[in-house]
């Protein structure tokens, strides 16, 4: 058996609320490591191919990495993994907070759970022990009133995952929070759990992770701490605004070192980026039809953000501490600092300038149980087609859906999470709403997959096209991308991965070539080996030279791979994500995108102006430097299982 | 004269710079005249640095392993 890893896993049926311990071979955590890999393993073979994501036969899991828990830095971010309602194929979601380490301290690598239960109940995992408990006083109430209650009776050393009244309601884009609200967001998991009229996880445990060298991931974690930045940033925002604004105009991209942007992350989070994206064309600006100059910055600029800011906090083993709690008006108290995503999707995608009302609806999202990123986005779609008039007027009666309208913006979210009138009609996502509206909606519903998209327009680096496209979940923005690929350094460790010069012209990035397909596949492997580690997409920013991963795992495994075959080790959980894909009818090559994010038609203003670029021709040949065929996609490698 | 090594980690090409970023100068520079040793571009003079993840000022005076790095704003979410 290899080190770090407690070696079982958990299956509970709440149909019949029995529950059963199973070994995982050795060999499963020799080819996929833990976390993503065991769950992508394990629901593979778990799962029917015809499993009703709501039904009972489809799983939910929650899984651990291999470094969580053995000291290493910033691996305190845990999976949920299962079929997605809102793409009908693999789904997972990936989160920080305070939940990781408990996984495994509880006595399992995974927590996997199927069946439907007759009641709402809980889950409650302590020291390996399992309890099904009714839920039925917390059915109703939100995310944080349900983490709070379940703490005041299991203790402070409980860890709560849970949804809100949109999972209890299946809204397809519901999520499932931790820690006060924060959200494993993306692929609808938390409508899959409220599906299983599943309220919650507690998990409480002290069992103790081993590892095979413990000085080695001790001077990784020391050579990682001394790289972060220390006290407050001294550079006012307009600064890095200004640069953004410098660099947009060059005719060259200027590889980033991922130290460089740690200074202003440290302090102010994904909030670095409001304003510059904005700018750059980064971020969409009215439901992605709009341009920057429609969208006063300083609205959502860092600077401002800062004045609600009332302390900071960090992740579960994070030296870096990117969140904050904020003090806001309203309804609320507090909230955590709303991320880059939340406030692009609730700003300047829907014109909206009303910053309060934008942490007031963060908060909301995060009690509701609620993904923000589609939650935003089916209101920017809902905005455009009420443009249009493709919205039946019964659905619209009363409401004021003009952009930038914050007090229906805020109603609307309600009436999603509770699937009332129109919101019934958007709880479903962007493309069933489209559906059900007709063909000329289509044009209005920013989705791959059918997973409502990010807020990083492709136009400006068509990287994010490839993977919202190509990845086996659709309308993924935390995969890959050109810059996060160069701040990777992965040249440094991984013998076929490309070393881009210090600047090139930014023409390049739009060229379907073979290095640019590499570099994603290459940048794609390796967030399959983070997601395996419990590991922090924004920790690997500092680089695969500094943060040492390759390492880590070794001395945490006792295993001697080498950096190439732990890439072969993220192919091989890359393929594997894309046959669940392929075995439950959704082929690869039948994905689709929005058109207007590869530049079909092109824009007429704004930074995306003019530009277009082949985004099939490039997902082909990324699906080639995946070792997958490249007239479909499938993986040429058959599927590696153990059981 | 006692020499200090410095490593630098910058958006654009630098001179006097060994192959894995560092740089030789004598014990007691300052940032300043580091930036200039360098080679650092007019525009990267006016970029904002920090010295082992804490912003300093150009009169700094550089110890012997410092890490200085130019801060570009970073896209992402």
């Amino acid at each position: 058996m290899i080190k770090s890893v407690v070696g079982k896993i958990l299956f509970i049926n709440l149909s019949d609320g029995s529950h059963w311990v199973e070994e995982v071979p050795v060999e499963v955590y020799q080819n996929y490591l833990s976390g993503l890999g065991l769950g992508v393993h394990t629901l593979y073979q778990h799962i029917p191919a015809d499993a009703d994501p709501f039904g009972e036969k489809n799983m939910l899991g929650f899984v651990g990495g291999v470094l969580t828990g053995t000291g290493a830095m910033f691996t305190g971010r845990f999976l949920v993994v299962g079929k997605s309602p809102i793409t009908g194929g693999w789904g997972d979601a990936n989160c920080g907070g305070n939940l990781a380490p408990l996984i495994k301290q509880s006595g399992y690598d995974g927590i996997f759970i199927e069946g439907i239960a007759k009641e709402p109940v809980y889950i409650r995992v302590h020291d390996g022990k399992v309890e099904i408990l009714p839920a039925d006083d917390l059915w109703g109430k939100d995310t944080i009133e349900t983490e709070d209650t379940l703490i005041k009776r299991h203790g402070n050393r409980a860890r709560v995952a849970c949804i809100g009244p949109a999972g209890e309601n299946m809204v397809r884009f519901a999520g499932i929070s931790n820690h006060h609200g924060r959200m494993a967001g993306r692929s609808g998991l938390g409508a899959v759990m409220g599906s299983k009229k599943m309220k919650a996880l507690v998990l409480e445990g002290k069992n103790k992770v081993a590892v095979q060298d413990r000085q080695t991931i001790q001077y990784w974690s020391k050579a990682t701490s001394k790289l972060m930045p220390k006290g407050k940033s001294s550079i006012p925002p307009w600064v890095l605004l200004l640069m953004g604004r410098i660099m947009n105009l060059l005719p060259v991209n200027i590889r980033i070192d991922g130290l460089m942007s740690l200074p202003p992350f440290g302090e102010w989070g994904t909030n670095t980026a409001n304003e510059m994206s904005i700018v750059t064309g980064d971020a969409p600006v009215r439901n992605w039809r709009g341009n920057p100059a429609m969208f006063p910055t300083k609205n959502v600029g860092a600077s401002r953000i800062s004045t609600y800011q009332r302390k900071k906090y960090h992740c579960s083993a994070c030296p870096l501490g990117c969140g904050s709690v904020n003090e806001i008006k309203g309804r609320y108290k507090e909230t955590h600092r709303a991320e880059y995503e939340t406030v692009t999707a609730f700003g300047s995608n829907l014109l909206n300038k009303n910053l309060d009302s934008i942490f007031d609806i963060n908060e909301h999202c995060n009690r509701m149980g609620l993904d923000s990123i589609s939650t935003g986005a089916v209101i920017a779609f809902a905005l455009d087609c009420y443009e249009q008039g493709l919205l039946p007027e019964e659905l619209t009666a009363g409401l004021d859906l003009k952009w930038g309208n914050a007090e229906v913006i805020a109603p609307l979210v309600d009436m999603i999470t509770h699937r009332q009138g129109l919101g019934n009609l958007l709880a479903d996502g962007v493309y069933r709403a489209a559906k059900t509206l007709g063909e000329e909606a289509q044009k209005y519903a920013i989705h791959a997959g059918g997973q409502e998209l990010p807020m990083h327009d492709p136009r400006m680096d068509p990287a994010y096209g490839v993977i919202y496209l190509a990845d086996p979940t659709p309308g993924r923005h935390t995969i890959t991308n050109t810059m996060e690929y160069e701040m990777f350094n992965l040249w440094t460790r991984v013998s076929w991965a490309p070393k881009p010069p210090q600047q090139y012209p930014k023409r390049e990035k739009y060229e379907n070539s073979e290095e640019n397909a590499t570099k994603n596949a290459a940048g794609a492997m390796y967030k399959a080996i983070l997601d395996c580690a419990g590991l922090c997409l924004f920790g690997a920013h500092i680089g695969v030279d500094r943060s040492g991963i390759f390492e880590m795992l070794n001395a945490a495994t006792g295993s001697e791979l080498s950096p190439d075959e732990y890439m072969r080790i993220g192919q091989r959980v890359q393929d594997l994500r894309q046959w669940f894909n392929i075995r439950h009818g959704i082929e690869p090559a039948e994905v689709v995108i929005n058109p207007l994010v590869s530049g079909q038609p092109p824009a007429d203003k704004g930074p995306a102006r003019g530009l277009s670029y082949d985004l099939d021709g490039m997902r082909r040949k990324y699906w080639q430097s995946m070792g997958w065929s490249e007239a479909d996609g499938h993986p040429l490698r058959q599927p590696e299982l153990w059981t | 004269m006692d020499l200090i090594c410095i490593k630098l980690i910058a958006p654009f090409a630098l001179k006097n710079i060994s192959a894995n970023g560092e740089i030789t100068v004598p014990d007691g520079t300052r940032l300043r005249k580091l930036l200039r040793l360098a080679g650092v571009p007019l525009y990267g003079l006016v970029m904002p640095v920090v010295v082992n993840g804490k912003f300093e000022s150009k009169s700094y005076r550089l110890q012997d392993g410092d890490l200085v790095v130019f801060v570009m704003p970073f896209r992402g979410g």
